[in-house]
């Protein structure tokens, strides 16, 4: 199934005209959470526009808002014993897992008209075009947010919105070895199997590249300007 | 009049949404703009706040789902109110008349909900004043001014402010202290942020207990670690699978005879001694062999069936239960089962057990026969679609070679997924674990 942006196949427009896009590395998910609500309390108060972060974490799991103790396959007290994160978290969906090699994009983003569906299709659409760009033809299922690959999950995403400043965000596998999908049912669903691009395209693929596509589809298609971005470590 | 929230709609094609969590409780105050309640609707929780301050009336519950425009709660701008529309508040499913404005659009509009009052005018205040008010987050038209003409002042704030946290409480709590003449200011709350809940005015009218009263009876445990796991996990596996459970009294006295005869042969070999558990493993993986659709995952839009069998054994330890995984247990022998099924009970109750010890698996056995109990209806460990319970080996008279005899009798419990498969391709299953724990020697067919 392909995912259209919308029934008149508008784009969807942007809040401000420009964004921030910040590029944090490797950050532990935690310290990005803090990182995050700061971020949001400020586009909240308008002491800040729109930003888009990227990162990746070092291993976490994260259960949302509709997950609890029956997503993870190992007892709480395993992770902390092999010193895994994990976090009971505010975006909607169930458990999650992030890993290095992942790319993690967090758009804190207001909202003009609070149509959430339609952000998160153009924000899949945005990741899907860069599996597209690699020549991995993306997939997309109904009911079910997120991207796959030959039938195998590849990115999946989770949001929260507080007055209207979307939060939390989406993340594709790009170079990740998976490991992290073994301690979870993953988003719920039993059975479902994990690929990264790497993992597709039997070579691991230049994350700097890839972020740059994203960031180029994601401005792109949430019609963000150039003129004030700023990319910042 | 009551103000209502209700669930809004979030995108064209949007119906229905979760109720995730109400951030305060029945009847607590809620501050203007303070979140009210989190929705959730396809991967995104979106957080609802209140359009006026007021008293909190909940209409559907954390955890139910509602349909766009339906009014969720209703915030009540005094007590007496609020306890009007406990009385008989609207019923649940009501909706808001008209389609409902999406939040930002109400803000840019500058108004309410479709049926909701214009807020209540409030007294002129100072510009300090108001600069104090939306630092703190007070609505100035709940406050009462003192200067000219009700000129609301900095000091007017600072009291406002004082006075709501000396007199947090719920107004439940407040009704039964004043049926009950019981002076709140002694009283400490255990409430939210200190609130004083109507169990703190109750407890406070509690004549004290004498030493050696006997206490309520009740023990709380918490259920942390291992217990909350094993209770979601259970919990989730009966919600999501159409469980159906058939059994099986199987004669097993020629599978006790061949444990007897590979026990004796390798009675030396301590790493290779063999269990009827390993017994029952084999016989398990032989049966799947033949079956493979009981070796399976339903995922909604299809049925993945595994080549190979990694066979969960369920294992208590002192924690409660888990379940490692012998992989590829269909293509060891005997003894490699004995072995490897061993280390990984040792692992287990060493509390040294891997991710890897334990996903992965296809199929679950449980031997539960030295409990002594006959039969179970055991739980199916998502994504797998069977699950098999061993009961206790009695011995029975029973009909042996057209004879009557005292045979060992056991029953064999087969649960599975009847979303992947019917009873007759399951009891057919069930047959053939039995036949090859009735005559072991068929195993190597």
């Amino acid at each position: 199934m392909r995912l259209r942006i919308d029934a008149a196949g508008d784009p969807v427009a942007a809040i401000s005209e420009n964004i921030n896009v910040m590029d944090w590395g490797l950050l532990g998910y935690g310290e990005s959470v803090r990182r995050q609500l700061r971020l949001v309390e400020e586009r909240c108060s308008g002491a800040a526009g729109d930003s888009l972060i990227l990162v990746e974490h070092p291993l976490a799991v994260t259960l949302g808002r509709s997950g609890g103790q029956g997503d993870l396959l190992m007892p709480e007290t395993y992770f902390h014993r092999e010193g895994i994160e994990l976090h009971a978290v505010s975006r909607g969906g169930k458990a999650t897992f992030h890993e290095p090699g992942q790319l993690v994009v967090y758009p804190i983003v207001k909202l003009r008209d609070n149509d959430i569906r339609r952000f998160v299709l153009t924000l899949l659409e945005s990741a899907a075009a860069v599996f597209q760009a690699y020549g991995l033809p993306p997939e997309f299922k109904e009911g079910r947010p997120g991207v796959w690959v030959r039938s195998r999950k590849i990115a999946s995403i989770g949001l929260c919105v507080t007055e209207g400043v979307t939060y939390h965000g989406l993340s594709m596998n790009v170079n990740n070895d998976l490991q992290g999908s073994r301690l979870i049912v993953p988003c719920g669903h039993a059975g479902e199997v994990f690929t990264s691009m790497a993992k597709e395209l039997g070579a691991s693929v230049n994350m700097d590249a890839v972020k740059k596509i994203f960031v180029g589809e994601f401005k792109k298609r949430f019609r963000y300007g150039d003129e004030r971005e700023q990319v910042t470590d | 009049m009551a103000v209502p929230i209700y669930i809004p709609k979030l995108g064209m094609t949007m119906s229905e949404a979760t109720i995730v969590e109400w951030h305060a409780a029945e009847g607590a105050f809620l501050e203007k703009d303070g979140i009210a309640l989190t929705i959730e609707t396809e991967k995104v929780t979106w957080n609802i706040p209140a359009d006026a301050p007021g008293f909190l009336h909940i209409l559907v519950e954390k955890g139910k789902i509602a349909k766009v425009g339906e009014i969720v709660g209703q915030i009540a701008e005094s007590n007496d109110e609020l306890q009007a529309l406990q009385k008989k508040g609207p019923a649940a499913g009501e909706t808001v008349s008209g389609p409902p404005e999406t939040e930002s659009r109400q803000a840019e509009a500058g108004t309410g909900t479709a049926d909701s009052p214009k807020p209540q005018k409030a007294a002129p205040a100072s510009p300090a004043a108001r600069s104090m008010a939306k630092k703190l987050g007070v609505d100035l038209s709940l406050v009462t001014g003192s200067g000219p003409n009700g000129r609301i002042t900095e000091q007017d704030i600072v009291k406002y402010r004082e006075n709501k946290s000396e007199t947090r409480i719920t107004p439940l709590a407040k009704a039964i202290a004043s049926d009950k003449g019981v002076d709140i200011s002694g009283i400490k709350g255990t409430g939210d942020r200190g609130k004083i809940t109507s169990d703190d005015v109750r407890k406070a009218t509690e004549p004290p207990k004498q030493d050696g009263a006997p206490s309520s009876g009740i023990t709380v445990i918490p259920v942390t670690g291992m217990r909350k796991l094993i209770a979601g996990g259970m919990y989730e596996s009966i919600q999501k699978t159409a469980q159906l459970s058939v059994f099986n009294e199987v004669d097993v006295t020629g599978m006790l005879e061949f444990h007897q005869q590979v026990r004796e042969k390798y009675r030396n070999t301590e790493d290779a001694r063999v269990t009827h558990t390993d017994i029952m493993v084999m016989a398990t993986c032989r049966a799947l062999k033949r079956f493979p659709i009981m070796n399976s995952t339903f995922t909604n839009d299809e049925i993945l069936l595994y080549d190979w069998v990694h066979m969960g054994i369920a294992v208590s330890v002192s924690e409660g239960l888990i379940v490692p995984t012998l992989k590829n247990a269909d293509r060891k022998s005997l003894l490699e089962i004995a072995r490897e099924r061993k280390a990984l009970v040792e692992k287990a109750r060493d509390g040294k057990l891997l991710v890897d010890d334990v996903v992965g698996g296809t199929f679950t056995i449980s031997n539960f026969s030295m409990y002594n109990a006959d039969g179970a209806t055991p739980i199916l460990r998502r994504p797998e679609s069977g699950i098999l319970a061993f009961g206790g080996i009695k011995k029975k008279p029973a009909v042996y070679r057209d004879a009557l005899a005292i045979r060992s009798m056991m029953v064999v419990s087969l649960t599975f997924d009847h979303q992947v498969t019917d009873g007759a391709e399951a009891t057919q299953f069930l047959k053939a674990v039995c036949e090859y724990l009735e005559n072991p020697s068929l195993m190597v067919l």
